[in-house]
């Protein structure tokens, strides 16, 4: 008698197991594109500021100065 | 080897000895057994007929094994006492041995005679099920450990050729088969009376390739008539007249049934090659049976197209419920009798399984490697029966069953009548086996069989998804190896941050407290340039800024900005930290340090701004700026990592409830089955 018993034939895999294994796929790729791009969850916000702003430091107050508004304190 | 020659004691005929190691030459035109005696020979007595088989083998028939040349020197076909029976040939080898060929549902097992090992158990202690104390060894093979598959008693009831031992007509002995856990059987012939030696034959199963056989004709013809020798009976033709109502009736297995009932009348008949006889009616009521699959069904399984010929409703009662199943019986002469058992609407295939393939251990049953858990035992009564049987099956028969499971296989065991079956069967999606049934005037593929209802859950029924956790550890194991990678491959390169003196903010003419009355309670604040660095761009970048405070704040507000192209990125980081104690014991809330992380920039020159706040009255907290590029986030893989295991997990708790319904029906409802795929 052979070791493996009659089968009914080939076993299938499940569609959730075929739709996970996309999905997964994706997931794994999505995190090395992440870590190899440089990507962040952006807490910043870009802009452009012209030379002649930045060069005086007394006048150069951020966007993000003026609308943050935190004070600290308990 | 000099053959002799005499006149047949009974009839006269000549009769042939063709070995001079042979005891008995069964008459070919009269069936009497003639012996060798001290003086002349002897007629023991007249052997029946032989019956019509469809044995591919054949008398004077020659072959090979090991090297070895062999004839089929004889043959007898031997009643079993539960009806039916099975073929031995004797093959006489060219070194002087003898081979006993065993055939029984179309396969052969060969055996040698061997001695009585020490330490063998009395026949009259051999029970089935037992494994024999002492393993058994061919020789060139490695011991085997045997176990007890039968006890009985059985008779020779037809012959022919040549026999190398005394056959006596009628002669009933015992015996006991036994099976190997390597393959392996052995059969312990006690004789006739408790003071009979004990003969021990061992062996294994073979194929004809093996023997070097061809087979006779592909529908297995009889054996090969000796010239001048009567033809064995041939089985009357398939179809047959019931002999109660006189309806039409097909016997598809014509040489191995003993039963089979009438589908006009109900009547149950006894099969004796073919002749049928009358035994009783069955109650339309309570015991006929409308069976799911038609007989005559033809089903593609293991490769063979295997006839569906009875069908038995059999139950079990537990805890005073009633679980009846339907069990269709396939016949296929090559591979003999498999089976279809229907319960709850779950179906599963069932093949027979050799005692000794199956060892019982304190961890479980195991069978071709697989650890199988008990699941229930029971007692089994036949309820219905339709078709045509290879038993005596009787409407009430008992026997006890024990199934144990390894989804989607599971192992049953049936004792009873001195005998113990193993089988083992394979669940199978209702809609796929009725894609391998085909239906007696029906096209293939027509056929749909009722499936089982949503919420139940067979003893062995696989769960479907278990594919997810092969899938999740794969990936799991990609996604670390990512990791590693991406890990070892993140430079963190520290960017040495230079920043000039600290400037005080201007003050905002808007800002109203700017000019109030309370501008001395507002906070202080001050500006500073970092000299320009270089970074290498197309990686992230942390800051990290860390200041001592003691129960204050510090808000940061800073820019990264190109100095080539102006670009900004602007974020903040509020700093506070607190600590104190109360009602004797210490706490502290928030954190010195504050880490933020920037995407990618462009490679090129940059200048941080850094412009801070703090409470008023004090100096201005001292603050550390690091500032890194390339940085390995462990938060992303963790991230990564969770939702790559999210769905296993709703599976994995899916399947803790599947396993649950699965083992509430069983003995052991506290279990939660483990082992599975």
């Amino acid at each position: 008698m052979s070791e493996e018993p009659p089968g009914a034939g080939r076993r299938r895999s499940s569609w959730l197991a075929t739709t996970y294994a996309v999905v997964g796929a994706g997931i794994v790729g999505a995190y090395l594109w992440v870590a190899l791009s440089g990507w962040e969850y952006e807490r910043a916000a870009r802009g452009v500021m012209p030379q002649s702003v930045r060069s005086s430091p007394g006048g150069y107050r951020s966007f993000h100065f003026w609308h943050s508004g935190f004070h600290g304190g308990k | 080897m000099s053959p002799v020659s005499t006149a047949c004691p009974s009839c006269g005929a000549p009769v042939e000895f063709r070995y001079d190691d042979t005891f008995v030459r069964v008459c070919s035109y009269c069936n009497a057994v003639v012996a060798r005696a001290d003086r002349g020979f002897a007629s023991l007595g007249r052997m029946g007929d032989l019956a019509q088989s469809e044995s591919p083998l054949a008398l004077w028939v020659g072959g090979q094994l090991g090297g070895v040349g062999f004839q089929l020197v004889g043959r007898a076909q031997i009643a079993h006492p539960r009806g039916g029976g099975w073929e031995e040939w004797y093959a006489r080898f060219d070194n002087g041995t003898w081979g006993w060929l065993s055939e029984a549902q179309g396969r052969f097992q060969l055996s040698f005679a061997v001695p009585l090992p020490g330490g063998m158990p009395p026949f009259e202690h051999l029970v089935p099920g037992q494994v024999l104390p002492v393993p058994l060894a061919l020789e060139g093979h490695p011991p085997e450990q045997f176990t007890v598959a039968e006890v009985g008693a059985a008779a020779y009831r037809a012959a022919a050729g040549e026999m190398p031992y005394r056959l006596e007509p009628g002669l009933r002995f015992r015996f006991a088969d036994l099976s190997g856990n390597r393959g392996g059987f052995a059969t312990i012939d006690a004789g006739v009376d408790p003071d009979d030696p004990i003969a021990l034959y061992l062996g294994r199963e073979v194929t004809l390739a093996e023997l070097g056989i061809a087979p006779t004709s592909s529908t297995g013809g009889p054996s090969a008539p000796e010239p001048g020798g009567r033809v064995p009976e041939k089985v009357a033709a398939h179809h047959v007249a019931c002999v109660q109502c006189g309806g039409s009736l097909e016997l598809r297995a014509p040489d191995s049934s003993l039963r089979v009932t009438c589908p006009y009348c109900s009547a149950v008949l006894d099969v004796n090659q073919g002749h049928l006889s009358y035994l009783r009616t069955l109650d339309k009521d309570t015991e006929a049976l409308v069976p799911v699959i038609q007989l005559g069904t033809a089903a593609e399984l293991e490769g063979r197209t295997q006839t569906v010929i009875g069908c038995l409703r059999r139950s079990v009662m537990v805890d005073g419920i009633n679980y009846p199943f339907s069990e269709y019986l396939l016949y296929q002469p090559e591979l003999g009798y498999r089976w279809l058992v229907e319960s709850g609407g779950h179906w599963s295939y069932v093949s027979p399984v050799a005692a000794g393939a199956v060892a019982q251990e304190l961890n479980g049953t195991w069978h071709a490697k697989r650890r199988f858990r008990h699941f229930q035992t029971a007692t089994a009564q036949v309820d219905r029966i339709f078709g045509e049987f290879y038993w005596r099956v009787e409407i009430g028969e008992k026997t006890v069953m024990a199934d144990y499971v390894c989804p989607p296989y599971m192992l049953s065991s049936e004792d009873g009548q001195g005998e113990i079956q193993w089988s083992l069967g394979v669940w199978m999606d209702s809609r796929d086996l009725s894609a391998k049934l085909t239906p007696p005037g029906q096209k293939a593929g027509s056929f749909e069989l009722p499936g089982p209802s949503t919420s139940s859950v067979a003893p062995h029924q696989p769960f479907g998804h278990g594919g997810v956790f092969k899938v999740a550890l794969v990936l799991g194991a990609l996604l670390l190896v990512a990791g590693i990678v991406t890990a070892s491959r993140a430079s963190s390169r520290s960017i040495d941050v230079r920043f000039g003196e600290a400037v005080p903010a201007p003050v905002d003419p808007a800002d109203p407290t700017a000019t109030s009355i309370d501008a001395a309670s507002a906070p202080a604040s001050s500006i500073r340039f970092s000299e320009p660095f270089e970074l290498h761009g197309g990686k992230n970048i942390e800051v990290q800024f860390d200041s001592a405070l003691a129960n204050s704040w510090l808000y940061v507000q800073a820019d990264l900005v190109n100095d080539d192209t102006g670009m900004v990125d602007s974020f903040d980081a509020p700093i506070e930290y607190y600590s104190g104690v109360e009602d004797g014991e210490s706490w502290s809330e928030g954190s010195e340090k504050v880490t933020v992380h920037l995407k990618a920039v462009p490679a090129g020159r940059y200048v941080l701004r850094v412009e801070t706040q703090w409470p008023p009255g004090p100096s201005a907290p001292p603050l550390t700026v690091t500032l890194r590029e390339g940085v390995f986030r462990a938060t992303h893989l963790l991230i990564a990592f969770g939702a790559l295991f999210l769905i296993p997990i709703l599976v994995g708790l899916r399947r803790f409830l599947f396993e649950r319904r699965r083992w509430a029906e069983s003995d052991h409802p506290w279990l939660v089955g483990q082992s599975d795929e």
